[in-house]
């Protein structure tokens, strides 16, 4: 992939929950290197375009996809393409955190185990490594073989941030992942950001405009299933205020 | 009035239970349970009954384990875009499990001991197809009862569906499977009609020495001595008979329950 082609390339006409039209006309190139913060009220449909992006839908009922959506210049909708060779470039993270009831080591590992070519003996050293970028390291470094389900919300969410990690992702598309956490967890995680937008393409949909104004290159507003072409001003219509006050 | 009904039917089974140990319990010692059936039934043991009790309901086991299983994660984890069509196969499991037992016994018999003849295999064939709704149902009800969010966490991380199966949805679900096991194995160790001239006979056989040979069963042995009811030594064998054939059903329907109360997944995830 060069630099020119995006990360993510949306052709979206629409995307249906059976009749429901919930996104439409979404055309818009995400740069392989940048984090871009999806901002917008809810049931805008930022959940559900992020979801869109790794398939993750596949499997409801009536959701069907009119148009492309390019990853790394391949439609991901096309019959060629296998949901999780395509997952594993395309990690998520969701709002609510969910932890194996495992250890925290098999946790972070978990994914990696399912990979071929992946020299067991590296675990225990890349486990340390993502544990440390996401900040987690030195809270659980004594007690690796706990029971995972035993931590704190934040610490699961910085967990399961580097469970994802461990797999080094080309894009990272994360939902809502600082919501209801405690601040040191959220500041983590923004400096992680913060510091990934250099490597991989970030989508980071977001309540917090000061959060998605603090670590993200770029902004995209959305509302009723679409993107708004220019973003908002405070002042501009009683609509643009609304959402960014809301 | 509800809490009547209630104790009526608590009341019911009591005295059932009640019943059977009274009238069964003074049959039974360690000679009862260990030696040979030898008069007909009229004197000896039942170990022999016991043990052809136990081959047909592990062969139900190791037939109706795999299929229920395997149904059970087709259901769940391949139909979840085609709702009718999984709703089509809970409506056919449920018509199978209503189908009057005898009526296995003479379709099986059809098919199975077509090629069997009266054998231990012809019921345990039989029986596993009794058992499947049972242990299907309960399988799937484990299935679907595990969090969505432990599927799409494992699909997030690029975990095919086989790989989602094998490392979330069975080491997770592992009790409730097993609860439909034994819920399924108490059913088969209580059935009678359906084997009752498919797989079994009364005497004349100890261990089955091959997959053609019928077993010789605690059910077939009390249905055959209470036929006998003149005779007091037969009766009171068949209540003993009866009484560790209730005592294996109960054990089995223990160990349901105490493997459902084993079912661990997070439930706030």
């Amino acid at each position: 992939m060069s630099d020119q082609t995006p990360a993510v390339e949306l052709r979206i006409a629409h995307v249906f929950f059976k009749n429901r039209r919930v996104l439409e006309d979404l055309n818009r190139r995400f740069p392989s290197r940048s984090a871009t913060a999806i901002y917008g009220p809810s049931g805008s449909g930022k959940t559900t375009l992020l979801r869109t992006l790794s398939r993750m839908n596949d499997d409801v009922e009536g959701f069907r996809v009119e148009g492309r959506v390019l990853i790394e210049g391949e439609n991901i909708y096309s019959k060629e393409v296998d949901a999780s060779r395509l997952r594993r470039k395309v990690g998520m993270l969701f709002q609510k955190p969910c932890v194996f009831p495992k250890s925290i080591y098999q946790n972070v590992v978990f994914g990696l185990r399912h990979r071929d070519g992946i020299d067991r003996k590296a675990l225990p050293e890349m486990a340390e490594s993502v544990l440390r970028e996401v900040r987690l390291w030195d809270e659980v470094k004594d007690r690796l073989n706990e029971w995972a389900p035993t931590l704190s919300q934040g610490q699961q969410q910085r967990l399961a941030l580097a469970r994802l990690l461990i797999l080094e992702p080309k894009i990272l598309l994360m939902d809502e992942p600082t919501s209801s956490l405690d601040p040191r967890s959220v500041e983590a995680i923004e400096a992680l950001i913060e510091r990934h937008s250099k490597l991989r393409a970030i989508l980071l949909v977001t309540h917090n405009l000061e959060q998605a104004r603090r670590v993200c290159d770029e902004i995209v507003f959305m509302d009723c299933g679409r993107f708004l072409e220019s973003p908002p001003l405070p002042h501009s219509s009683p609509a643009g205020e609304e959402l960014l006050n809301y | 009035m509800l809490r009547a009904f209630t104790l009526i039917a608590c009341g019911l089974l009591i005295f059932v239970l009640s019943v059977a140990i009274i009238r069964g319990l003074p049959a039974i010692d360690l000679v009862f349970l260990t030696a040979e059936s030898k008069n007909f039934g009229l004197e000896g043991g039942i170990f022999y009954q016991t043990l052809g009790t136990l081959i047909l309901i592990s062969g139900a086991a190791a037939v109706g384990l795999p299929i229920a299983l395997g149904s059970a994660l087709f259901q769940t984890e391949y139909l979840r875009r085609a709702p009718r069509l999984k709703k089509s196969f809970r409506v056919l499991m449920d018509a199978l499990n209503s189908a009057p037992t005898i009526v296995f016994g003479l379709v099986g018999y059809l098919v199975f001991g077509a090629a069997f003849g009266v054998s231990w295999l012809t019921g345990a064939f039989i029986l596993a197809v009794m058992i499947l709704p049972t242990m299907q149902s309960s399988m799937v009800e484990a299935f679907e009862a595990l969090p969505e969010s432990y599927r799409e966490t494992g699909q997030s991380l690029g975990l095919g569906r086989g790989a989602i199966i094998r490392s979330i949805l069975l080491p997770q679900c592992f009790y409730g499977a097993a609860t439909g096991l034994f819920l399924g194995l108490a059913r088969a160790a209580g059935e009678t009609a359906a084997i009752l001239f498919t797989a079994t006979t009364f005497s004349g056989v100890t261990i089955p020495e091959s997959a053609s040979d019928p077993a010789t069963t605690l059910q077939t042995h009390i249905f055959t001595l209470a036929q006998e009811g003149l005779d007091p030594r037969a009766v009171e064998n068949a209540w003993g008979a009866a009484l560790v054939l209730l005592t294996l059903v109960f054990a089995l329907l223990s160990a349901a329950i105490w493997v459902r109360s084993r079912l661990h997944w997070e439930s706030a995830v």
